[in-house]
């Protein structure tokens, strides 16, 4: 039977102190310091991704597989041009012993943020679903990303965004030509796949909030002056997420558009922090984005190594 | 050509990552682990295993098969006597399977067959491995095979790399073995599984050639398992 992570009071006071004095139970030094992402595209396939954190010292902290397919389904009535989009995320016994098999809702947060992810791709158009359609109202392409948790240490919603990104910007699907009604799908010997339409990288960031004061207390005595009443931490692991109270969560893109804002519950932040926030954010969105288009650009390179000697363009000089 | 990462994952007692020529699996063992009750039998171990799938919602009725074949041979070679009222838990996450891309199991009915035997194939060795990681008590050691017969040859479904391939042989039958290694020889069939059409000839030489194959995957593993040993009891030297 699965055993929740227990945390002693020792450990969850020395947890706490560290935070307060910046420092980090993985030796981190900031907490405002990320661990190292990597992401591994597997060479012969389309849109399938490892990623991993590393801590400081090499190990692994937490480790996705994200996994793109593609199926040919009938289109949702309301909307008969549309292709279908879905993430499928569940821990299971994989990840850690705290983690039961057939438990839905294990670490009840999986879905949330599943569903999270699915909602920032869809609904700030990232994923163009009108390019799935094969033949109105019968038949349209419906994209799934699978999201196995392989090893399990904190920062889960921003992998898992990052992972998803990477792998529907890396898939291609088989192409199809219709023809009266009749559709063929063409075989990667035949024609060339045809990438997903990603309009925009949406990656969303996880703002944990620490208080240093009971909640309470923050909303008796704030004022407009004060409103250093939380420690903020980027990429808690699992124990520092057990112990946070309260989130914000914000969903940017390189073009500086917030995406999608959430905040459900904990404590209470002052309204200024989220331009604080968003201004934090932007860097880091920005150097992420740029690691997933030079890992995706890397493997275009090596599957296409012969595209310099068969391009019928001209050299171009410039002065 | 078969790769083999041991102790994968920190957190469980047991884990292997095992990529054959088209397939890739990650297992996990642990164990012995306090039961629920209906899982608590008084004079042995029970075993639980979850096989994932690579995409979709699972274990759908596909992986539950396959499930119930890696139980019934794990009942046979885990010691379950010396865990008596305790669980050991394999969990299985296939990564990789040659039939993940749209349309690859179209052209060939076979595909529909050969898909969970290659899946179960790897997830076989791989837990051996596992189990060996996780020093859960074993009686004797066990390699499984996948073997398809075609009107002219005989296949390692293992070692075929070209996918294009793979989909597109034509299978007359297909046969999972699983034997049992003692002292560096196979001795018992495990588990016979076989599909097609075949004839008591064609057995006989899938199963001389499994035992070649399985004399020589053994020593691969013998040689991983030897390492791992003296890395792990460094301290022992």
């Amino acid at each position: 039977m699965a055993k929740d992570l227990v945390i002693t009071n020792t450990e969850r006071q020395f947890i706490l102190d560290l935070l307060a004095n910046s420092q980090r139970l993985d030796g981190r030094k900031s907490l405002l310091q990320q661990r190292d992402l990597n992401i591994n595209i597997t060479p012969n396939r389309y849109g399938d991704i490892y990623l991993e954190l590393k801590r400081d010292d090499g190990s692994i902290a937490t480790r996705l597989h994200c996994k793109v397919t593609a199926e040919i389904v009938k289109p949702k009535d309301q909307r008969p041009f549309e292709g279908t989009f879905y993430i499928n995320c569940e821990f299971n016994g994989l990840a850690g012993l705290n983690f039961e098999n057939y438990k839905v809702g294990n670490n009840s947060d999986e879905f949330y943020y599943g569903r999270l992810i699915e909602s920032m791709i869809l609904r700030s158009n990232a994923l163009d679903l009108e390019q799935l359609c094969i033949v109105a109202g019968l038949k349209v392409w419906n994209i799934r990303v699978d999201v196995h948790v392989l090893e399990f240490d904190g920062g889960f919603l921003e992998l898992a965004s990052i992972g998803c990104m990477t792998a529907l910007l890396h898939y291609r699907r088989p192409d199809v030509t219709v023809r009266n009604e009749k559709v063929t799908i063409h075989s990667f010997d035949e024609k060339e796949g045809v990438k997903l339409g990603v309009l925009h990288i949406p990656i969303a960031l996880q703002f944990n909030l620490f208080p240093l004061k009971e909640a309470a207390e923050i909303i008796k005595t704030n004022t407009s002056s004060e409103n250093n009443n939380e420690l903020v931490v980027l990429d808690c692991t699992l124990k520092e997420d057990l112990l946070k109270d309260g989130e914000f969560i914000i969903a940017l893109n390189k073009n500086r558009e917030i995406v999608q804002l959430n905040k459900p519950g904990g404590i209470p932040i002052s309204a200024s922090k989220i331009v604080e926030f968003s201004h934090m954010a932007l860097p880091i969105i920005e150097e992420t984005t740029n690691k997933i288009l030079k890992a995706i650009d890397i493997d275009e390179k090596k599957r296409n190594k012969y595209a310099h000697l068969l391009s019928a363009e001209n050299d171009r000089y410039v002065e | 050509m078969t790769n083999l990462k041991y102790s994968v994952l920190p957190n469980l007692d047991g884990s292997c990552e095992l990529s054959t020529s088209n397939s890739k699996v990650i297992t996990a063992v642990s164990g012995p682990l306090e039961p629920k009750q209906r899982h608590r039998l008084p004079l042995q171990s029970a075993i639980e295993v979850v096989i994932k799938p690579s995409f979709g919602m699972g274990p759908t009725p596909r992986e539950v098969l396959m499930q119930d074949k890696l139980a019934t041979v794990l009942q046979a070679v885990i010691v379950t006597e010396l865990y008596p009222r305790k669980l050991v838990q394999v969990n299985a996450q296939i990564l990789e399977s040659p039939f993940d891309e749209f349309g690859s199991m179209m052209g060939n009915s076979f595909n529909e067959i050969l898909s969970p035997m290659i899946d179960l194939n790897s997830c076989f060795n791989s837990s051996f491995i596992s189990l060996c990681d996780s020093a859960i008590a074993l009686k004797s050691s066990f390699v499984s095979t996948l073997l398809g017969v075609t009107e002219d040859k005989l296949i390692n479904i293992a070692e075929v790399s070209d996918l294009d391939l793979l989909r597109s042989f034509n299978f007359k039958s297909l046969h999972h073995i699983v034997l049992e290694v003692e002292e560096n020889k196979p001795t018992n069939v495990l588990l016979l599984d076989s599909q097609g059409d075949f004839n008591d000839d064609d057995l006989v030489n899938v199963l001389d050639n499994a035992q070649k194959i399985t004399q020589k995957e053994f020593q691969n593993i013998r040689n991983i398992l030897k390492d791992k040993v003296s890395q792990d009891f460094i301290w022992k030297a």
